[in-house]
């Protein structure tokens, strides 16, 4: 139980920040990368589109290391850790996780 | 230790760790070859001849990219060519030529035709002409044409020749069809293609599922070890 609410909150931060930013890559970037540039891939907005993808990269090895931690903490089974894992790359995803996440957490902290 | 490794329970997590491992392996190796796919093509793509006019913007000077690619015009040597001195070849003391290359749109772009041992007058005509792109020089910069002999082939120089409007930098000369007898000889060319851009992106995916492998191998082990603590403490593993 120790650690366990420091663990969920880092998760929580990770889980917004990835979910964020996957999301703005998802319905700002692609779009604009894809149906305004087309080939283009030497324009200024196809490098930012491309940093932003390497800086969702690196939120979710974060998140990852976050999303393990906690759920390794509240004994989650195999499927639900890979699930919860997973999630940080769908979009809107963890957000969904992030929730279920924080519902068990707090009803184990009340335990 | 060993007994809990064997017990079913504990063979599928194994087994479902070395799968994620070489899950995780497999999709590391396989972004680290796309990062390596993309340089070679960048690479590759460099080493194509292109139009003159692609590289090179009419009044200001070579843009960086440009510098050491291969390209190929279509024109012909018009005005009299400028000769740039002390230039040696293979240790003899002479002369550069560089004629404008007038091309269909009625541009000018500088052509380095290659070494004479002494001023004298070159072939002129239509010509279809290899090269490679190289950027201005810019030493002596102060100094002025005599006679059509320059010491350096700085911007200033070529505007003052031939116009403001010539197309930047200077194609030094592989081939030109067809060949004129009198033709200076052709000096090789000591500039290289700048480096591309690195694919970034690839190369982290790659660094990442790396990673990932780590994090597999790291909660393996600590969950076997939470479990034997278990054991040890007669609690069956959950």
């Amino acid at each position: 139980m120790k650690g366990l609410a420091g663990a969920a909150t880092r998760y929580r931060i990770m889980a917004w920040i990835t979910g964020v930013l996957l999301a703005v890559m998802v319905c700002i970037g692609l779009p604009l990368r894809y149906w305004l540039l087309k080939d283009n891939w030497h324009s200024p907005v196809s490098t930012v589109y491309s940093i932003g993808w390497v800086l969702h990269g690196w939120m979710f090895v974060l998140y990852l290391a976050a999303a393990l931690d906690v759920t390794f903490r509240m004994k989650y089974s195999v499927l639900k850790v890979l699930g919860v894992a997973v999630s940080g790359t769908i979009p809107f995803m963890s957000f969904v996780a992030e929730h279920f996440v924080k519902r068990d957490v707090t009803a184990k902290l009340m335990q | 230790m060993l007994r809990l490794l064997f017990t079913p329970r504990w063979l599928a997590r194994s087994l479902l760790g070395v799968v994620l491992l070489a899950a995780c392996v497999g999709l590391g190796v396989w972004q680290w070859d796309r990062a390596q796919a993309t340089l070679d093509s960048e690479h590759a793509a460099l080493e194509v001849p292109v139009q003159v006019i692609d590289l090179a913007p009419a009044g200001t000077d070579l843009p960086g990219e440009s510098v050491g690619r291969p390209v190929f015009a279509t024109g012909s040597y018009t005005a009299p060519p400028l000769y740039v001195s002390n230039r040696a070849l293979d240790g003899r003391k002479g002369f550069w030529v560089l004629s404008p290359l007038e091309l269909s749109d009625g541009s000018q772009v500088a052509i380095l035709r290659g070494w004479l041992p002494e001023v004298v007058e070159v072939p002129t005509g239509n010509v279809e002409v290899t090269g490679v792109m190289q950027p201005y020089e810019n030493f002596y910069s102060g100094s002025t044409a005599k006679n059509g002999v320059i010491v350096s082939m700085t911007r200033d120089e070529i505007v003052a020749a031939w116009g403001e409007d010539v197309r930047a930098g200077i194609v030094n000369l592989s081939s030109q069809d067809p060949a004129f007898p009198g033709d200076p000889l052709p000096v090789p060319s000591t500039v290289q293609p700048g480096g591309v851009g690195f694919p970034l992106q690839n190369f982290f995916y790659a660094l990442q599922w790396l990673i990932f492998a780590g994090f597999v191998v790291f909660f393996w082990w600590r969950w076997i070890g939470i479990d034997l603590r278990d054991l040890d403490r007669g609690k069956e593993a959950p």
